[in-house]
C-alpha cells in the first residue's frame, strides 16, 4: 500500500559540495534538517503538507546553491506521519534520536504537534511549527527557561479574530457551520468564545460529520433565518459552495485560509468564490509576493496551488537556515539564533523584519493577519 | 421549517439515496449469483469517475468517455472475478480481504496516476460548474436527476434481466444451486464473469454521475461503499425494488438525520438500520425463511 507508507527519504543537494570541491568546505560539519508533514491520508490535509514542504525545499534548494552551510549541502530528513498522531511520534522519535538532526519542521495537525513537541522539549532541539494553527502550540513550554518550539504558521486564534472584528461590524446575522473533526470543534470553540466577547451570539449552529455528501439541511437552516455571514469551518467546501447554488442562497462564506487553496477554485470555480472571505497573511497583489509565486509556479509547475501555505513554509526553512548561518549546527544555538533573528526579508505578506522574541514564538502577530479574497484568480487582501 | 425546504430536502435525500441504491445493485448482483461481493466496489466508482475526467478533459464527449469507461470498468469487473474471486472460491470468506486487497490496488494506481489531492469533474450537460434545475422553488442539480432516473432504469432493467430472460433465468439457477445448475448445462464461471461485469459497470455510469455532484479523490469511494453496502442491508439483499427502497430510504434519513440534528447526521442512519435488522433480520424486503 505504497500511497499510506512512509515516504522516507533524505534528500541531498550535491550540486554546490560538487562545485566547491574538497577543502575546508569538508570539514565542515553535516547539517540536517528534519521534516514531518502528512503526505498520505486525507486529501486535503495532505495538500497542507505538501504544500508547505514546497516552501522547505526550494527555500533549502536555494541556500545549498548558494553554497550551503560552510559549502556544504543542508540534508532534508523528510518523513511522511500520516496525519496519525501515533506514527507522528514515531517519526519525531527516530529524527531526534536516530538521524540526530540540528532542527525539526513540521507538522500540518495540530494534534500531532501538541503530541510530539514535548520530544524537541526533552531532546533540546528546536521544532518549527507549521503548519499548524491551533493556538497553543507555541505556549505550552513558555514558561520554562528555554522554550524550543517556534512556528510560522497562521494563528487560529489570529484569523478567527480577523474574522469576527470583520463579520461582527459587518452583519449581526451569523451563522456558524464547524466539522465535528477535532480541529472543527476547536475552531467552534474559539469562534463562540470570540462572539461572545463581542455580544454578537450566533443565530444559527451547525455541523457536519467528516465524509458528508450534501449540506443541504444545514444550508437551508441558514437560509431559513436569513444569515448572511456563515463562518464555516468544515473543510469539504466545494460541496457547500456547489449546494448554495442548489438551493438558490447566496451568503457570504467566510473562513479560514483554508479556502484559499487553488484546488478550490479549480473545483468550484471563480464565480462561486465571490462571496468568499478567508484568514491570510499573503497578499498576492504586493510585487514580492507576485515575484515569489512566479518563482514558485516555476519550480513546481500545476503542482504548486496553495501559495500562502507555501510561503510560509518557505519562510520557515529560510528562518531555519539563518539561525544556522548565525549559530553553527548546536540545536540549543539555532534556538538561541531564532530568537535573535532580525531584518528578516519574508516572503509571507504578515511576518515581519524580527520575528521572534523570547516570548514571542509566532511569525505572525495578531495584526499582521488580514483577510483576503478571491479576485482573478489570485487570493489578495480585502480592502475594509 | 418552509414546506418548500422540506421538499428540497426530500429531493436531496432521493438524489443522494439513489446513488447508494447504484452502488447496493451491484452488490446485490454478484451476492445473489455468487454469494460473493466486490468490498472494492467503491474503489471501481472512484475509478470510473477518474477515467471519466480524465477523457473529458480530453475533450472526449460525453457520450464516447460513458462508453469508454464502462468498456474498461466491465474489463475490470472481468479481472477482478478471475484473480480475486474465482481462486478463493466463496465457501471461505477469503474472498472479503482478496477483493479489499484489489480496491487498494485501485487507489494506489488512481494515486500515482491523478495524485491525491481533490479534482473537480465539470457538469455532464454545460460549461456550468453547477446545472440547476428549479420547480416550484426546488432545486436539483442535473446530475442528480440523472442519478435518480439511472438508479431507476437500472432497477427496471434488473427486474427484466432476472425475470424475463434466459441469462436471468439462469443467474437465478446458479443462485439457488451451483452444481445444480451447471447440471442443466448452464455455465456457471460465465454467469459468475457476467455479474462481476453488470456491477463494474454500474460502478462506472456511478462514477461518472456522481463526479460532478462531489469532489474526487482516490479514497472518496470508501463512503460511498459502505452507505451502499447498508443500503443493501436495509433493503434484504433479496430484490432490485427492496435495493432500491432500501438505497432511497437511506438517503432521506441521512439527510433529515442533519436536519434534525446536524451534530449526530451519521448516527440516526445507522441507527435507524440497527433497529430494521432487530425487527427484520433479514431486511425490509426479503423474507426471513428465504436464504
Amino acid at each position: 500500500m505504497s500511497s499510506r507508507m512512509s515516504a522516507i527519504g533524505v534528500v541531498v543537494f550535491l550540486f554546490p559540495a560538487l562545485a566547491l570541491g574538497p577543502g575546508p568546505a569538508a570539514q565542515a560539519q553535516e547539517v540536517k534538517i528534519g521534516i514531518v508533514q502528512p503526505l498520505s491520508g486525507i486529501p486535503v490535509i495532505v495538500d497542507f503538507g505538501e504544500s508547505y514542504l514546497q516552501g522547505n525545499k526550494l527555500a533549502v534548494k536555494e541556500y545549498n546553491a548558494r553554497g550551503g552551510y560552510k559549502g556544504k549541502p543542508v540534508q532534508l530528513v523528510i518523513y511522511d506521519d500520516e496525519g496519525n498522531p501515533k506514527r507522528a511520534v514515531e517519526v519525531f522519535t527516530r529524527l531526534l534520536t536516530q538521524d540526530k538532526v540540528n532542527v525539526v519542521i513540521g507538522t500540518t495537525n495540530s494534534g500531532n504537534v501538541l503530541a510530539v513537541m514535548h520530544l524537541n522539549q526533552q531532546n533540546k532541539i528546536p521544532l518549527m511549527a507549521g503548519p499548524s494553527i491551533a493556538t497553543p502550540i507555541t505556549k505550552k513550554f513558555a514558561d520554562q527557561p528555554k522554550n524550543y518550539v517556534f512556528r510560522c504558521s497562521m494563528v487560529e486564534e489570529f484569523q478567527v479574530n480577523a474574522l469576527l472584528d470583520w463579520a461582527t461590524k459587518k452583519t449581526r446575522s451569523i451563522g456558524l457551520l464547524h466539522s465535528t473533526t477535532g480541529y472543527g470543534l476547536f475552531a467552534k470553540g474559539e469562534i463562540l468564545k470570540g462572539l461572545e466577547a463581542r455580544k454578537v451570539p450566533p443565530v444559527v449552529v451547525e455541523s457536519s460529520n467528516p465524509g458528508i455528501t450534501d449540506f443541504t439541511p444545514q444550508l437551508l437552516k441558514f437560509k431559513e433565518k436569513n444569515i448572511e455571514i456563515i463562518l464555516t469551518f468544515a473543510e469539504e467546501w466545494d460541496i457547500q459552495f456547489k449546494n448554495l447554488v442548489k438551493i438558490g442562497y447566496n451568503p457570504i462564506m467566510a473562513g479560514n485560509w483554508g479556502m484559499s487553496s487553488g484546488k478550490l477554485r479549480d473545483i468550484v470555480g471563480d464565480d462561486l468564490l465571490k462571496n468568499a472571505v478567508m484568514g491570510q497573511a499573503l497578499d498576492l497583489n504586493e510585487p514580492k509576493a507576485r515575484a515569489w509565486d512566479e518563482k514558485m509556479r516555476k519550480e513546481y509547475g500545476n503542482k504548486y496551488h496553495w501559495p500562502v501555505i507555501a510561503s510560509f513554509g518557505y519562510d520557515a526553512a529560510n528562518l531555519v537556515l539563518k539561525a544556522i548561518d548565525m549559530a553553527g549546527p548546536n540545536p540549543d544555538e539555532i534556538r538561541d539564533a531564532l530568537e535573535r533573528i532580525d531584518n528578516f526579508d519574508a516572503v509571507t505578506t504578515g511576518v515581519p523584519k524580527k520575528p521572534y522574541a523570547k516570548d514571542d514564538h509566532e511569525c505572525v502577530d495578531q495584526k499582521d493577519v488580514f483577510l483576503g479574497i478571491w479576485e482573478k484568480g489570485k487570493v489578495v487582501r480585502l480592502k475594509q | 421549517m418552509s414546506p418548500e425546504s422540506l421538499l428540497q430536502i426530500l429531493v436531496g435525500g432521493v438524489a443522494v439515496g439513489s446513488i447508494y441504491a447504484l452502488i447496493a445493485q451491484g452488490f446485490y448482483i454478484t451476492h445473489r449469483t455468487t454469494l460473493t461481493l466486490n468490498f472494492g466496489q467503491g474503489d471501481f466508482l472512484m475509478l470510473g469517475a477518474f477515467l471519466g475526467l480524465t477523457l473529458v478533459k480530453a475533450g472526449v464527449p460525453i457520450l464516447f468517455t460513458a462508453l469508454i469507461v464502462v468498456a474498461v470498468l466491465a474489463a475490470l469487473g472481468v479481472l477482478l472475478e478471475r484473480v480475486a474471486i474465482r481462486p478463493v472460491g466463496h465457501l471461505t470468506l477469503s474472498w472479503v480481504l482478496t477483493t479489499m486487497g484489489f480496491g487498494v490496488i485501485i487507489q494506489n494506481v488512481a494515486t500515482a496516476f491523478w495524485g491525491k489531492s481533490s479534482q473537480s469533474f465539470p457538469s455532464l450537460v454545460g460549461g456550468k460548474v453547477v446545472d440547476v434545475i428549479r420547480v416550484a422553488g426546488v432545486g436539483i442539480v442535473v446530475e442528480e436527476l440523472f442519478i435518480i432516473i439511472a438508479s431507476i432504469l437500472i432497477m427496471g432493467g434488473y427486474l427484466f434481466l432476472l425475470n424475463r430472460t434466459l441469462t436471468g433465468k439462469a443467474l437465478a439457477a446458479v443462485a439457488f444451486s451451483r452444481d445444480t445448475a451447471a447440471l442443466l448445462g448452464v455455465d456457471v464461471r460465465r454467469m459468475a464473469i457476467l455479474v462481476y461485469a453488470i456491477a463494474a459497470i454500474l460502478a462506472a455510469v456511478s462514477g461518472i454521475l456522481v463526479g460532478p455532484i462531489t469532489s474526487l479523490h482516490p479514497f472518496m469511494g470508501v463512503k460511498f461503499a459502505i452507505k451502499g453496502f447498508a443500503a443493501g442491508i436495509m433493503g434484504g439483499f433479496m430484490s432490485p425494488v427492496g435495493i432500491w427502497v432500501g438505497g432511497i430510504l437511506l438517503g432521506i434519513i441521512e439527510l433529515f438525520s442533519n436536519l434534525i440534528s446536524s451534530q449526530f447526521g451519521d448516527l440516526y442512519p445507522f441507527l435507524i438500520i440497527i433497529l430494521v435488522l432487530i425487527f427484520r433480520p433479514s431486511g425490509l424486503f426479503r423474507d426471513p425463511t428465504s436464504r
